[in-house]
């Protein structure tokens, strides 16, 4: 229930306007690119599939976390990304937060070294959980930037 | 929308964790206002007893009575809300931050605040 007779219809916060109600999701992505996204395999040129056992903990850690559909709606609705044009956002740093959750991934170190930093990573975080209410995928985000 | 008025909306209290977050920050801003006004009245001692009663003084007015009560409501808010938070940062009850807020924060919050501020009223009627 909406609790309300009045709808207010804007474009996503926080990404520039391209038209209407259409924005540009570039800065979104120029987050998402800074934390490495890609997976990075021990041996790239091995033919064998590097499986995760069910039973694994990054298997029954993970499970909502790699729903994001990059929509940007945390993006949007964060209250320090409104004021903070560095801060990575909270998908940037979930993702990264999967990455290193990921036991076969070895790019550990770059994505300590970004979400470390003072103006762009996770201390910038101020647990609004604006981030996890507006998640379509019911991520909970503010967790992710916290563990 | 102006990016002012998009500010004023992020502020309006729309979710708890935001609503926590604003009480959090105009909690802070009045114990600074405070925190300054109490050193600067202690600060009143090196100039000796005279003007250090003087200054208490001003503090007999009723307002400044339910001044400290406010206060006393201000504390105990800004205090609980922030075991919520150190809490939050540890990594835990991210599942549960809205009842951390609305159980302890708020209510335990109005059980402290009552039991302290009407001993405090009742003295100054």
């Amino acid at each position: 229930m909406l609790e309300t007779d009045t709808i207010h219809v804007a474009p996503l916060a926080n990404l520039p306007v391209i038209k209407d109600l259409v924005v540009s999701l570039e800065p979104f992505f120029a987050q998402w690119k800074r934390v490495t996204p890609g997976f990075r395999p021990a041996d790239r040129e091995s033919k064998v599939l590097a499986r995760i056992p069910e039973t694994s903990a990054y298997m029954r850690q993970t499970p909502s976390k790699r729903d994001c559909i990059t929509c940007g709606a945390c993006y949007a609705a964060c209250g320090v990304k409104s004021t903070s044009g560095e801060y990575l956002g909270p998908a940037a740093i979930n993702k990264a937060f999967l990455r290193l959750m990921d036991p076969r991934d070895l790019a550990v170190k770059e994505r300590i070294e970004v979400l470390n930093q003072e103006r762009a990573g996770v201390w910038r975080c101020h647990t609004q959980f604006n981030c996890t209410a507006v998640c379509p995928k019911s991520i909970t985000l503010t967790d992710s930037i916290a563990a | 929308m102006s990016a002012l008025a998009v500010q004023v909306r992020k502020y309006r209290g729309q979710f708890t964790g935001m609503t926590a977050h604003a009480l959090q920050r105009a909690t802070g801003l009045f114990l600074l206002v405070y925190l300054f006004l109490h050193v600067r009245t202690i600060h009143e001692l090196s100039k000796g007893p005279a003007a250090f009663n003087a200054a208490l003084a001003t503090f007999h007015h009723p307002l400044f009575k339910l001044l400290e009560i406010a206060l006393f409501g201000t504390v105990i808010l800004h205090a609980l809300n922030g075991v919520r938070i150190t809490i939050l940062d540890l990594g835990l009850g991210h599942d549960r931050q809205r009842r951390m807020f609305w159980a302890y924060a708020i209510g335990l919050g109005a059980l402290l605040f009552l039991a302290g501020a009407i001993p405090l009223f009742l003295s100054a009627v």
